[in-house]
């Protein structure tokens, strides 16, 4: 039987809609299944039913109370702010250096800024080691607060730079030909604009800080000063057979929910943050 | 490196940039850009390069529990390549490396190019496709431990399903445990992938297509001919990206086989990271530290160089 060229159409978009509806449900299944999984207890947690079955917020409860991992929301929130602050400060007035103002030294800093984010992170752990115990802040959240203001500054002056370079000289011509001052450009012209691409480089920096796993992992060692993904780990890492996987599940969607929240709200403007910022990786 | 740098602004603004430039310059003191850029500048100098330099230094003393300053020689370097373990990560690292970025750019560019066939609810399958990328590799391992698991995932629904016999171990397999891991890899970047290429996508010019059509060519070949040659810039960034992703995978890894059975999924970050920071062999986990970042400059800077030496509108 020949098929008319409509009916040739209509396969080929049926097959599209089969791939993406494929593709859309292995995306979705590891997550859903943790939350199902989070929502079980006792002998219900091995069941091969992939629909909710019971509703029990236990897990929530302990895994937030007892386990630590409230303490620990607590503290992730803490140092992913403080560290994305002090970055927001120090990169946009840094970008506007490297942007705008012509001066000796500065296609260096540029090469030198753009080859941090190259390095493996583990190729300065032993060093940041010392360091953090040299200042005395091993094992507490300010050399996290220093670790990852560290190695966020480097990204954010980068895309923070590339924004910059993107708006019209003119803006500023006409403000120094009022008379602005430096400061007076920089608060009261470029911040206002540059608002929005502060907020997705801010979100970048904080998405990273937030997930970071091997400095916390290296630089504390008590509980109650732990952030959320070594929380994570420690509990796998508790027990051998018996892993408390209602424990571990329902911790994971806690720290998981506010950042896909914050992506799928901010999704555009991140694309296109890490779009400018991705020849740096 | 300007050129990295002019790349990504428009021609014409940063024509008008350079014009403007000096009347600006005239208002503004000479020392200002450098104090403003002081705290960048000293992080990026002082904590990175400094600490890479002490690593190095670190990897050619005998230090075992403490820091030693003892030249020692490359004798950590010969203790290392001593070591089956490091090999063994070293050959982790290629296989998960190489199928991971190939398997991603493949994925991301086939995703791209479905969401791009005007289909309908593209907005939403989009965010499916790219939430992925801000889970935390903690997670990401995790979810997937729970999934390859052989009693409680595919395995075990393959059983009560009456498939008795399925098997699928993988990850207690020593031979296969690395591909969990790019299981996992793949399942969290590919979305990210799939955002750049669709950009890219959406950046061409639908005039050419148009007179592609117009001359009788199908649309794979115009895919094979004039879409995927264009997206040329998306295939490098990704690829830095990705490659960068696979040599410092650490959390994955810790989080999905711990580096097991035994060492058997070991990557050089965690094979570092046990040396340094659990085994007191400070001095052998540092050169198997630089050793990594040879492999990142090996592999970055020769593609690097070529992509950057290339005509800008070629």
């Amino acid at each position: 039987m020949k098929l008319t060229r409509q009916q040739r159409e209509l396969g080929t978009k049926f097959w599209i809609y089969l791939a993406a509806l494929v593709v859309s449900v292995i995306c979705v299944f590891p997550f859903y299944n943790a939350i199902l999984t989070s929502l079980r207890t006792g002998q219900d947690l091995f069941l091969t039913s992939y629909l909710p079955t019971t509703f029990h917020w236990e897990n929530y409860v302990s895994a937030l109370g007892e386990n630590g991992v409230g303490r620990s929301l607590l503290n992730s929130f803490l140092v992913a702010t403080i560290a994305v602050g002090i970055c927001l400060l120090v990169s946009i007035t840094a970008a506007f250096a490297l942007a705008r103002v012509r001066f000796r030294g500065r296609k260096y800093i540029l090469f030198t800024i753009l080859c941090v984010s190259m390095f493996p992170q583990v190729a300065v752990l032993s060093g940041m080691f010392e360091l953090v115990r040299f200042l005395g802040l091993y094992d507490s959240i300010g050399s996290l607060i220093l670790s990852y203001t560290t190695f966020s500054l480097p990204f954010t002056v980068w895309v923070l730079t590339t924004f910059m370079r993107s708006l019209p000289v003119e803006l500023e011509e006409a403000a120094i030909v009022d008379g602005a001052s430096l400061w007076v450009i920089i608060t009261k012209i470029f911040a206002p604009i540059m608002g929005p691409s502060l907020v997705t480089t801010g979100l970048l920096a904080f998405i990273g800080a937030w997930n970071e796993f091997m400095f916390a992992l290296t630089f504390i060692i008590s509980n109650e000063n732990r952030t959320v993904p070594v929380a994570i780990g420690m509990l796998q890492g508790t027990s051998q057979y018996e892993l408390p996987w209602g424990h571990i599940m329902a911790a994971s969607v806690v720290v998981t929910i506010p950042i896909i929240v914050l992506v799928l709200i901010f999704q555009k403007r991140i694309v296109s943050g890490l779009t400018a910022g991705a020849v740096k990786g | 490196m300007d050129l990295t740098a002019q790349r990504m602004t428009a021609a014409p603004e940063s024509g008008a940039g350079t014009e403007a430039k000096p009347r600006l310059g005239d208002r503004i003191d000479a020392w200002l850009p450098k104090i403003v850029l002081a705290p960048t500048f000293v992080c990026a100098l002082v904590f990175i390069y400094g600490y890479i330099l002490w690593t190095a230094v670190l990897s050619l003393t005998p230090s075992r529990m403490l820091p030693k300053y003892e030249f020692a020689g490359l004798a950590q370097f010969e203790a290392l390549f001593a070591n089956e373990r490091w090999w063994l990560a070293l050959k982790n690292l290629a296989l998960f490396g190489g199928t991971f970025v190939l398997v991603c750019l493949a994925v991301g560019l086939l995703l791209a190019i479905l969401l791009d066939q005007k289909i309908r609810g593209e907005g939403l399958i989009r965010s499916i496709y790219l939430y992925p990328m801000a889970l935390s590799f903690i997670v990401t391992g995790t979810a997937w431990k729970w999934i390859l698991n052989p009693e409680l995932g595919i395995e075990r629904l393959l059983h009560d399903g009456g498939f008795e016999n399925a098997r699928f171990d993988w990850l207690i397999d020593p031979e296969m445990a690395i591909y969990t891991v790019v299981v996992a890899a793949v399942w969290q970047s590919s979305g990210f992938v799939m955002a750049l290429f669709l950009a890219g996508l959406r950046g061409i010019d639908d005039s050419i297509i148009k007179a592609a059509q117009v001359d009788g060519a199908s649309m794979p070949t115009i895919y094979r001919r004039i879409i995927i040659p264009s997206l040329r810039p998306v295939f490098f960034s990704s690829f830095m990206i990705l490659t960068h992703i696979a040599v410092k995978s650490f959390d994955l890894v810790m989080a999905l086989t711990n580096g097991g059975p035994g060492f058997s999924s070991d990557v050089p970050a965690t094979f570092m990271y046990s040396f340094a920071f659990t085994r007191n062999q400070i001095g052998l986990g540092a050169a198997s530290a630089m050793m990594m970042l040879m492999i990142v400059v090996a592999v970055i800077v020769p593609f690097m160089y070529s992509e950057l030496r290339r005509p800008r509108h070629g």
